[in-house]
C-alpha cells in the first residue's frame, strides 16, 4: 500500500517561527494539486474518458504495466463513465509517476528550490531592484528558500529560510551537496541582493558579500573554489534605459578578493558552470546594433579568460537565451527561448553550437519536440505553456519551473522529459516556486588553471590571418593595411536621452552621445595595429577594458567592424584565426608561423594623440573651422530651423552651403548641446518616436555620410557596406572639393569619425545641458563607480598578494 | 610492514619491466638468505592475491578474432604472452608465453595459424597453431617488428621493422625474405587489400624539417606483385598514426591519426588548437588522399585515435580512442556521401569540427586505454591496455553499448611508475579532453614537430624533445626554462594540459619518466658499435673534434646553455640553447631546437654544427659519416 506524502503551502507559513518545520501531511488519496495536473495533462479536462487516459497510460508505461492490463480486461465490460475508470485511472497515473520519477528518486530525491515572483521587469534582465535605483526597479516581497524531499513519491516540502519582506532566489549547491549559495535582499530600500550560504548540515548562514547600493546576485560556485555571480557594482546604466547593469564578477568562496570578470555594455546574466569548468551565461549586447536582438549565450574560464559567444551573437533569433545549462553528457544546453520586453520564462529548447550558431542552425524547441523557425519577435515565446529554469537530469528528462497553458497557479516544480511529460513535484498557490536544483553531491568539473596574472596592465591579442572568416569574406588580400582597436567607455547614469529606429528595431538612448542612430557608447581609439602580408596582426591590448576592432584599408577607411567586443583578462593571450572564423573549426592546418608574431607584439601607439574618447568638437570641428568655415559660414538662425537633415527643406536650401560652424544647438530631450556642423553633417533632424522625445536623430544613409545604424541588424554585414568608404563627404574631399586639400590626419580623423558611428562626446559629460541637479546626479555615480574601483583595486593586491605567497 | 613490503614489490616489479629481467629471489637475495628471501616473497604475494590486485600487468594491445568467431587472440605486450580468449564463456582459454612482447597478431586465411611479432632489438616471429596454441616454429626478424599482414593467398608475410624503417616481405613456406621496402620512418602499421594486390604502410612519424611549412608522416603504398612503393602524405601535421584498415570492398583505406596545428601559438587547446584527432581516407585504386576528417567534437576531443578497424558488412568504421577511453562508431555510408559532396569547402573539411554530427556515435568505454579492436559480427572487443580488460560493445545505436567486460587477470594494482604512464597516454585530464602528454611526446619521445609554446614568448617554435633521462639533465626545454624536469612536467599540466591535478600525479607521471630506459640503436651490430661508429666515437671524443666538449658522457650534454651559432629564424639573437642529451638521437629527428635538420649529416655539414667549439671543416666526408654513424648508435 503507498504512503502518500502530501506537499505544499500549508507547510511555510509555520517554517517562519520553526525553520525545522517539517511539513507530514499523511493521506491515501493523490494530493490534489498532482490529481488536477494528470486530468489536464491527460485531457481529461478538455473531455477524454477516463477510460482512454487509462490505455494511453498503459501504452506509455509497456511493457512495465503492473497490474493495469489484468484491470482494465475486468473493466472490458464497464462502460468508458463507469466511476471505477477514475480509480483506475488515478492507479495508473501513480505507477506512472513511479516509472517517470526513476531517474529523480534514485539520482536526487532532495531538491532545493525558492519561493519568489516571476523575476523579470521591463526586459527580462532588469531584476536587480537596487535600493538606489534610478529608475525602473523590480521587487515583490516574499520569498523562501525551500527543500524538496522526494522519498515517496509524493514529495515533502521544508522551509529552509522563509522572508515575508525579502526576497531568496538563485540557489545553488556546492559540490560536495552540504552548502546551499543564493542570494538575498530583506527590504526594498534599506538592503540589497548579496550572496549567502546555507549549510545544510547546521542551518546556518552566512553572508558572503555586503554593501548598500550594490545588488550581488546569480551566485554560482566554480569548480575552483571561487564563487562567479553577477552584480551591479560596475555602476553602469543600461544605453537603452534608466536601469542599472549588472556584470560578472568573481570572489572566493568567503566572499573576499571580490572583482569584476565581464566589462561589458549591457547585462550578462545566469552563469552556470558547464561539465568541462567553463562558465555559460547570457549576454546582452548592442554595440553598434539593435538592442533587442539578440540576448545570447557568452562562455569564459572562470577566471575571465577566453570570453567568446557560445550561440546566437548574430543572430535574430531566439530573441534571448536565458537560464541556460549544460546537458549532463552532452555538449548541448537546454535554455528558455525568451522575449526581449518579456519577463524570465517563454519556450524550452536545447541549443546544439555543432550544428551551427545563429539563428535556429542548433536550436531546437522541445517539451513537445517541434518544429523551430527562425523568427524576429520581442515578445517571443510568451503564449501556451511557459518555462523557467531548466536543470537537465539528462538528455531527455529535467527539472523544470511550470506552468501549463490556461493554468491559473503560479509556476510550479515539475519533472519533465523533452516530449512534454511531467510530474508535479511542488506547488504553493500563492506564489511561485521555482528555481530547482537538486541537492546532491556531484563531480567538480575540470579545474582549469588560471592564466590571469594580475601584476600585469595588459593582455596580448594575435590573429593570424584576417583574411579568413567570413568577415572579411571576397576581400582581396593586402587590401586591410590596419587594425583599428578602439575601447568602449560606458554610461554611469541616465539623463537625458533620444531615440534611433532602423533596421534592428527601435530605442531609446540615455546620456545619448551622438544623434539618434549614432554611436550608442563613448568610443576611444586605443591605437591601429599593423597587419602585416600574410594577413597577421599581434599586439597588446589594455586588459580588463571592452575592446573591438576593425580592418582598415589603406585610406584609413573600415572595411569591416566588429559591431561586438572583446575583454582580455591581465596577462591573457589570445589568439584568432581570421575576422570572424568559425568557432566550430580548428585553425588551418597550414599556417606558418606569422610574420607579426615573428615581430613581436606590437604596443598600440593612440591615434594621432594618445588615446581618449573621440570627441566632434575636439577632433572634428577644428578641421571643419580650419577648412570649412570660411565658405559654410551661415550665421546661426538662417537656416534654423530647418537643418539639413530635413526632408521639407527647399531644394534651394539643400543644396547651398550650409553651416559648418560650431554654434550650439542645445536640444532638450537629449539634453545636450550639439554643434550645427555636426547636425548638418549627419542629416539630423528631429523625429518624434515611440516615446514622443521629438529628438534628433541622424541619417545613416544620408546625403553626405553613411554609416553603421546603431540600429543594424544583427546578421554579419557585408565587408564594405557602409562607412567612411561609402561617404559621399569623403570623395568630396578627396576629389579637392571647394579647392580644400586635408591632410592625411585630417582625412584619417572624419573617416574614424564616420566609423565610429558619428559619435559627439569623447566623455558623457561633455556638451551636457543638465541642471545642477543632474550634473551632481551624473558626479554621485561616477564617484560610486570609483569607490567600488578603489575597493576593487585593493581586492586584487590582496590576491596578488595572496597569490604570491 | 605492509608498505615496506609494497614498496619492496613494486621496486622489483618496476626493475623487472625494465628490462633487467632480474627476478625477484634475485633481488631478495642481495641481501636475505634465499630460504627466507622465498618465503617472504611468498607473503608478499600472499599479501597482494588476498588483496585482488596484482602489480603484474598483462598490456592487452592488440587482438583478433578467430575466423569461425569463437575465440580472439590477444596480443598482451606487458605480460609477453599470447591470451586466447573463449568468446561464448568470455573467458581466458589459454596463456602462451612469448619470447618478447607480442607486437602483433594476425591469422592465416585457413584460420589455422596465428602470427605473432615479438618485439625486441632482434624481433621473433613465432607461428601458432590456433587450435593447439602450439608455438609450431620462431624467425628472427629485425629491430621492433610489429604490424604482421598475409596476404589472402596466404603464401607471404609482411612485416615492419619499426627503428629500421624497412618492410620486410616474407614467403610463408620457405620463411626466405623476399623483399625489403624503405619507408621514410618507423613503420607501424599494415594493411592489406582483399584482393592482396597493395599492401599499406603507415609510418608513426613524419619526417621532414619542422620549421618548413609541411611535416606529415607518410602512408605507403606498396605493389604487391613488384614491390614498387608510392608514398601518400598525410595532411601537414599528420604525425602518431598508429592504425589503418582497407573497407571490405578494398576501395578505400582508412588511416587514424593525429592531426596537429603544430605552426601556431599554444594559447589553448580548446577547438583543437594544438592536437586534433583525425580519421584519412585513401582512395586505394589512385592511391591518393581524399581527405581528412576530425574525430573531435566542437568542445570536445577525441585523443590519441589507436586503432581503426571497419565491420564486414563495411556499414561502421570504429575507432577506438586511447586517451579518451571511448569508440567512436562511424557511419561509412554518411560519411563517403558528405565527403563526396563537399564540393568547394574540401579544404575546410580537415578543420571542420562539427563534420561527423550525426554520422558518429561516441561509446564512453569503462576500461582505461583502448588499443586494439577485433570485430565479431557486430560486436566489438577491445583491448583495454591498463585495466588489462576487453571491453565487449554491441555496435548497434539505442542499445547500451557496452555490454560486457572480460578481465584477462586479476585488476591492476598501479605503482606510481604505472600509474603516471597511465596518466601520460590520459587526455581525459587534460581541458576538453584535446589530448594527452603522450600526444607530443609518442612512447615518451617526439612527434617530430614543433610547438611554440608560451614559457619562451612566442613566435618561436621548438622541436618536441624526448623524455628519456629528462630527470637527469637538470635544466631542461630548448632554453632551458625550467630549471627541472620535475618542474616541466608540473608546467607541463598547467600550461599544455591545462588542468590543475594533486601534486601526486604530478609525482606519478616523474616516475614513469624516470624509468624510461633507451632502446637500443638499430645501428648496433650485435650490441656493439660497428667499426665505422668505432671510427666515429673516436672522432667524437677527439679533442680537436670537440664534440664531447659539450656532449660528455653518460648522457652526453654539460647540462648548460650555450650559443653555438644555432639560431633560426625565429630566434632572438641572444637566445642560448640548452645542450641536448644523445642518448637515442637515432630516433629523434628532426635535429636541433627549430627542428631545422632532418639529418645529423645536414646538421654537421650545412649546419656546421660544433664548428664554433672544435675543427669539423677538416673532416673528410667518410669521417662525417663515421661520426654519424657513431651518433646514431647511441
Amino acid at each position: 500500500m503507498l504512503i502518500v506524502l502530501a506537499i505544499f503551502h500549508q507547510a511555510q507559513a509555520d517554517a517562519t517561527s520553526n525553520p525545522q518545520n517539517q511539513e507530514q501531511l499523511h493521506s491515501t488519496s493523490v494530493p490534489a494539486e498532482v490529481f488536477s495536473d494528470w486530468r489536464l495533462q491527460d485531457g481529461i479536462e478538455s473531455g477524454k474518458s477516463f477510460k482512454d487516459a487509462v490505455l494511453a497510460i498503459t501504452e506509455e508505461l509497456k511493457p512495465e504495466t503492473g497490474n493495469l492490463q489484468p484491470r482494465i480486461e475486468q473493466m472490458e465490460k464497464a462502460a468508458s463513465d463507469d466511476p471505477a475508470w477514475e480509480q483506475l485511472y488515478r492507479d495508473a497515473c501513480t505507477l506512472r509517476r513511479a516509472a517517470r520519477l526513476r531517474t529523480v528518486m534514485k539520482k536526487c530525491p532532495r531538491i532545493i528550490f525558492t519561493k519568489h515572483y516571476d523575476l523579470g521587469g521591463s526586459h527580462y534582465a532588469y531584476t536587480e531592484g537596487q535600493s538606489d535605483a534610478q529608475d525602473e526597479r523590480t521587487f515583490v516581497p516574499g520569498a523562501s528558500l525551500c527543500l524538496l524531499t522526494m522519498n515517496e513519491l509524493f514529495g515533502q516540502v521544508r522551509t529552509l529560510i522563509n522572508d515575508p519582506e525579502g526576497v531568496l532566489r538563485d540557489p545553488d549547491v556546492s559540490y560536495d551537496g552540504k552548502r546551499v549559495l543564493f542570494a538575498w535582499k530583506k527590504s526594498l530600500n534599506s538592503d540589497d541582493y548579496h550572496l549567502y550560504e546555507y549549510d545544510m548540515e547546521t542551518s546556518g548562514v552566512r553572508q558572503l558579500t555586503s554593501g548598500l547600493g550594490f545588488a550581488d546576485y546569480e551566485g554560482i560556485y566554480a569548480p575552483n573554489g571561487q564563487i562567479i555571480f553577477n552584480s551591479t557594482r560596475c555602476v553602469q546604466t543600461v544605453d537603452c534605459w534608466w536601469t542599472e547593469v549588472s556584470n560578472l564578477y568573481t570572489c572566493d568562496g568567503d566572499g573576499r578578493y571580490l572583482r569584476r570578470l565581464g566589462f561589458d555594455q549591457v547585462h550578462s546574466n545566469y552563469p552556470t558552470v558547464m561539465p568541462d569548468g567553463r562558465i555559460l551565461y547570457t549576454r546582452w549586447e548592442y554595440s553598434d546594433r539593435s538592442q533587442m536582438f539578440v540576448q545570447g549565450l557568452f562562455q569564459m574560464n572562470p577566471d575571465g579568460t577566453s570570453q567568446k559567444e557560445f550561440y546566437g551573437n548574430n543572430s535574430w533569433f531566439p530573441t534571448s537565451l536565458v537560464h541556460a545549462r549544460s546537458i549532463p553528457g552532452t555538449e548541448k544546453v537546454m535554455a528558455i527561448f525568451t522575449g526581449h520586453h518579456t519577463i524570465q520564462k517563454g519556450w524550452l529548447g536545447i541549443v546544439d553550437p555543432s550544428r551551427g550558431r545563429q539563428e535556429n542552425e542548433g536550436a531546437q524547441l522541445i517539451a513537445p519536440v517541434r518544429e523551430t523557425l527562425a523568427e524576429r519577435i520581442d515578445f517571443y515565446g510568451q503564449s501556451g505553456d511557459q518555462f523557467q529554469y531548466p536543470y537537465p537530469l539528462g538528455e531527455t528528462e529535467f527539472l523544470i519551473t511550470f506552468k501549463p497553458d490556461g493554468s491559473n497557479a503560479p509556476f510550479g516544480i515539475y519533472w519533465m522529459d523533452k516530449n512534454g511529460r511531467r510530474e508535479l513535484l511542488a506547488l504553493d498557490l500563492q506564489i511561485s516556486c521555482n528555481q530547482p536544483v537538486p541537492l546532491a553531491a556531484r563531480p567538480v568539473p575540470h579545474i582549469r588553471p588560471s592564466m590571469v596574472d594580475y601584476r600585469k596592465k595588459q593582455g596580448l591579442c594575435s590573429i593570424q590571418d584576417i583574411y579568413r572568416g567570413s568577415g572579411l569574406e571576397g576581400v582581396p588580400r593586402g587590401s586591410v593595411k590596419k587594425l583599428r582597436v578602439i575601447a568602449l567607455e560606458y554610461r554611469a547614469a541616465g539623463i537625458g536621452g533620444n531615440e534611433n529606429q532602423g533596421p534592428g528595431g527601435e530605442a531609446l538612448i540615455v546620456t545619448p552621445v551622438a544623434i539618434g542612430n549614432g554611436s550608442w557608447d563613448v568610443k576611444a581609439v586605443l591605437g591601429e595595429a599593423k597587419v602585416h602580408e600574410d594577413g597577421s596582426v599581434f599586439f597588446a591590448v589594455p586588459a580588463r577594458t571592452p575592446v573591438y576592432f576593425q580592418a582598415i584599408d589603406e585610406k584609413g577607411h573600415a572595411i569591416q567592424s566588429m559591431r561586438s567586443w572583446a575583454t582580455l583578462q591581465p596577462g591573457e593571450v589570445a589568439t584568432c584565426v581570421g575576422c570572424h572564423e568559425s568557432k566550430n573549426a580548428s585553425p588551418p592546418v597550414n599556417l606558418p608561423v606569422s610574420l607579426a608574431m615573428k615581430a613581436g607584439a606590437e604596443q598600440l601607439g593612440g591615434f594621432y594623440g594618445p588615446p581618449r574618447g573621440f570627441s566632434f568638437p575636439r577632433e572634428i570641428q577644428p578641421i571643419l573651422n580650419r577648412h570649412c568655415i570660411s565658405c559654410h559660414k551661415v550665421p546661426p538662425g538662417e537656416n534654423d530651423p530647418p537643418l539639413r537633415g530635413n526632408a521639407n527643406l527647399p531644394s534651394k536650401l539643400r543644396d547651398s552651403a550650409f553651416s559648418l560652424l560650431d554654434a550650439e544647438v542645445t536640444e532638450e530631450p537629449s539634453k545636450r548641446r550639439w554643434s550645427r556642423a555636426y547636425l548638418n553633417l549627419t542629416a539630423s533632424y528631429r523625429k518624434s518616436g515611440f516615446d514622443n522625445k521629438n529628438s534628433f536623430r541622424g541619417e545613416p544613409e544620408g546625403p553626405f555620410l553613411h554609416w553603421i545604424s546603431a540600429q543594424s541588424a544583427p546578421p554579419m554585414l557585408p565587408p564594405y557596406s557602409t562607412g567612411a568608404a561609402k561617404s559621399r563627404l569623403i570623395t568630396l574631399l578627396e576629389q579637392g572639393h571647394g579647392g580644400v586639400a586635408l591632410s592625411r590626419e585630417e582625412m584619417d580623423k572624419i573617416a574614424c569619425w564616420i566609423d565610429l558611428l558619428v559619435p559627439f562626446c569623447g566623455d558623457y559629460t561633455e556638451a551636457n545641458a543638465w541642471t545642477v541637479e543632474e550634473i551632481e546626479r551624473y558626479s554621485h555615480f561616477m564617484e560610486k563607480r570609483k569607490q567600488m574601483e578603489d575597493i576593487e583595486r585593493h581586492n586584487i593586491e590582496a590576491w596578488i598578494r595572496m597569490q604570491n605567497k | 610492514m605492509l608498505s615496506f613490503f609494497w614498496k619492496l614489490y613494486s621496486e622489483v616489479i618496476q626493475t623487472s619491466i625494465q628490462g633487467h629481467q632480474m627476478n625477484f629471489s634475485a633481488y631478495l637475495g642481495c641481501f636475505m638468505k634465499p630460504s627466507r628471501c622465498f618465503l617472504f616473497g611468498v607473503a608478499i604475494f600472499l599479501v597482494l592475491a588476498g588483496s585482488g590486485f596484482s602489480a603484474e600487468y598483462i598490456g592487452p594491445d592488440t587482438l583478433i578474432a578467430s575466423k569461425d568467431g569463437k575465440k580472439l587472440f590477444v596480443a598482451c605486450k606487458d605480460a609477453k604472452e599470447l591470451m586466447v580468449v573463449d568468446v561464448a564463456g568470455r573467458a581466458v582459454l589459454q596463456k602462451i608465453s612469448l619470447p618478447a612482447g607480442p607486437s602483433g597478431v594476425v591469422i592465416s586465411p585457413d584460420g589455422k595459424k596465428a602470427y605473432v611479432t615479438c618485439t625486441a632489438p632482434k624481433s621473433t616471429l613465432c607461428v601458432i597453431e590456433t587450435d593447439s596454441g602450439k608455438i609450431l616454429n620462431s624467425t628472427t626478424l629485425g629491430h621492433t617488428a610489429m604490424a604482421p599482414a598475409v596476404t589472402p593467398d596466404g603464401q607471404r608475410i609482411y612485416i615492419c621493422n619499426r627503428f629500421e624503417a624497412k618492410v620486410l616481405a616474407i614467403d610463408l613456406d620457405s620463411g626466405k625474405e623476399i623483399a625489403s621496402i624503405s619507408v621514410p620512418r618507423e613503420p607501424y602499421c599494415t594493411a592489406i587489400t582483399p584482393d592482396g594486390k597493395s599492401l599499406f604502410v603507415a609510418d608513426l612519424l613524419p619526417l621532414d624539417r619542422a620549421d618548413g611549412s609541411d611535416s606529415a608522416a607518410v602512408i605507403t603504398a606498396v605493389d604487391t606483385a613488384t614491390q614498387q612503393a608510392t608514398a601518400i602524405r598525410l595532411l601537414n601535421g599528420g604525425t602518431s598514426v598508429r592504425s589503418l584498415c582497407i573497407s571490405p570492398d578494398g576501395k578505400y583505406c582508412y588511416v587514424v591519426h593525429i592531426l596537429a596545428r603544430y605552426q601556431i601559438p599554444t594559447t589553448q587547446i580548446e577547438r583543437g588548437w594544438m592536437n586534433t584527432n583525425a580519421l584519412s581516407v585513401i582512395d586505394v585504386h589512385a592511391k591518393k588522399l581524399i581527405n581528412t576528417v576530425l574525430l573531435d567534437d566542437v568542445d570536445l576531443g577525441a585523443a590519441n585515435p589507436w586503432s581503426v578497424t571497419v565491420t564486414s558488412d563495411g556499414k561502421w568504421i570504429c575507432v577506438a580512442h586511447a586517451g579518451t577511453h571511448e569508440l567512436s562508431v562511424i557511419d561509412v555510408e554518411g560519411l563517403l556521401e558528405k565527403l563526396a559532396k563537399t564540393g568547394d569547402s574540401q579544404a575546410e573539411v580537415p578543420n571542420n569540427l562539427a563534420f561527423l554530427v550525426d554520422l558518429r556515435r561516441r561509446i564512453k568505454l569503462e576500461g582505461n586505454g583502448p588499443h586494439g579492436v577485433a570485430l565479431i559480427g557486430s560486436t566489438a572487443y577491445v583491448a583495454e591496455y591498463f585495466t588489462d580488460t576487453l571491453a565487449i560493445v554491441d555496435l548497434h545505436s539505442g542499445t547500451k553499448n557496452v555490454v560486457g567486460s572480460i578481465a584477462l587477470g586479476p585488476k591492476p594494482f598501479l605503482t606510481d611508475q604505472r600509474r603516471g604512464k597511465m596518466l601520460f597516454h590520459d587526455a581525459t585530464i587534460s581541458f576538453q579532453h584535446w589530448q594527452s602528454c603522450s600526444s607530443c611526446h609518442p612512447d615518451g619521445r617526439v612527434d617530430g614537430l614543433n610547438w611554440d609554446l608560451l614559457n619562451d614568448g612566442l613566435g618561436n617554435p621548438k622541436n618536441t624533445r624526448s623524455l628519456i633521462k629528462v630527470h637527469q639533465s637538470g635544466s631542461v626545454m630548448a632554453l632551458g626554462v625550467r630549471d627541472s624536469a620535475e618542474s616541466a612536467v608540473r608546467a607541463g599540466i598547467s600550461h599544455v594540459l591545462f588542468a590543475t591535478r594533486p601534486e601526486e600525479d604530478a609525482q606519478a607521471l616523474d616516475e614513469y619518466l624516470r624509468w624510461l630506459y633507451p632502446v637500443p640503436s638499430p645501428h648496433l651490430i650485435d650490441g656493439k658499435l660497428s667499426p665505422a661508429a668505432e671510427r666515429g666515437k673516436k672522432l667524437f671524443f677527439d679533442a680537436k673534434v670537440g664534440c664531447a666538449y659539450c656532449h660528455p658522457q653518460p648522457l652526453y650534454t654539460d647540462k648548460k646553455t650555450h650559443d653555438v651559432g644555432s639560431a633560426g629564424m625565429y630566434d632572438k639573437p641572444s637566445d642560448k640553447f640548452n645542450t641536448p642529451r644523445l642518448v637515442e638521437l637515432w630516433r629523434t629527428a628532426p635535429y636541433m631546437h627549430d627542428g631545422h635538420y632532418v639529418t645529423l649529416k645536414e646538421l654537421l655539414v650545412k649546419g656546421k654544427h660544433g664548428g664554433r667549439v672544435g675543427d669539423l671543416d677538416s673532416l673528410s666526408e667518410a669521417e662525417i659519416d663515421d661520426l654519424v654513424e657513431f651518433l646514431l648508435s647511441l
